[in-house]
């Protein structure tokens, strides 16, 4: 094993027929502009062959790669902040699904999902929808939906990266997740809502 | 405060002291939604727990959320279809590599 990693870890354009499509999806779903996604894999890239030396081959290339890549994100997103107007401005039709006292209006309430996607298709038509959802949040809030559930980012951390303090996250996160909850519940279930 | 005239005005107000002091679903979505990120105070815990015990929707509402997530940190699954790099893309990138070495 240690051989062959040595052999392609020196080999730079084998990284692209190799690992370029993987880590071109990694960053698109999350950044969700191709051109900004293929600049990201090429600054991974170029990063990696700076770095080679230090590539250890204690982890395969790709987690080697797919690990500069999630750094390369991250300073996308915080780059981006710095851009951003300080407040994200929500639509306020989310919380409409609430009657004036607060509670689920009966033809609004969530919708049963059933026993979740195992299939592949389900699975490419569920980030599709999500892709589309994700891009209907303020920028802000899309960041830290993306930083948090798809990366795994604790919570310190992702309000350093994007400037806000925890009640600010809290506060986006859950309004993101109920914008995201319904949308994917129209666009990919499909399912009317009520009760069941 | 006035003593209520008759036992119907009782009812009603206890009714309505007890719906007062019961978490709403959007006070309870936002717990929810707080719940996959921190640990909850004791308080807020018992809120929820109490409120899942009568709601569905709202019990429904935090299992979705973390069918979200899950699915979310699987990533796009391997498919033919699933998006690849252009021919010109990958043609830039070996460029750059190649400049850069």
């Amino acid at each position: 094993m240690v051989p062959k990693r040595e052999l392609s870890a020196s080999d730079p354009e084998k990284w692209v027929d190799e690992h370029g499509d993987l880590l071109f999806r990694y960053a698109l779903v999350r950044v969700r502009d191709a051109s900004v996604a293929e600049e990201l894999v090429q600054e991974t890239f170029l990063a990696a062959l700076r770095s080679r030396e230090r590539f250890a081959g204690s982890s395969s290339e790709r987690t080697w790669l797919v690990g500069i890549l999630k750094h390369k994100v991250v300073d996308h997103f915080r780059r981006r902040a710095r851009e951003l107007p300080a407040e994200d401005a929500f639509g306020q039709e989310d919380l409409d699904l609430f009657q004036e006292r607060g509670y689920w209006i009966h033809e609004t309430g969530p919708a049963d999902w059933g026993a979740g996607p195992a299939a592949d298709y389900e699975r490419t038509r569920f980030w599709d929808v999500l892709g589309h959802c994700v891009g209907e949040l303020p920028p802000r809030a899309a960041s830290a939906f993306t930083l948090r559930e798809l990366d795994g980012l604790e919570a310190g951390e992702i309000c350093k990266v994007l400037g806000v303090t925890s009640t600010n996250l809290w506060v986006m996160l859950h309004r993101a997740r109920a914008h995201l909850r319904l949308c994917l519940e129209k666009r990919w279930i499909g399912g009317g809502g009520g009760c069941t | 405060m006035h003593v209520s005239a008759g036992t119907g005005g009782i009812k009603d107000r206890a009714i309505d002291w007890v719906a007062g002091r019961l978490p709403t679903c959007q006070a309870v979505t936002r717990i929810a939604s707080e719940s996959i990120d921190r640990t909850l105070t004791a308080r807020e815990w018992v809120r929820k727990r109490f409120h899942f015990f009568f709601c569905v929707w709202c019990e429904r509402y935090e299992r979705q959320l973390r069918a979200m997530r899950s699915l979310a940190r699987e990533g796009l699954p391997d498919v033919p279809a699933a998006p690849k790099l252009s021919d010109e893309a990958r043609e830039r990138l070996k460029r750059a590599l190649r400049a850069e070495e």
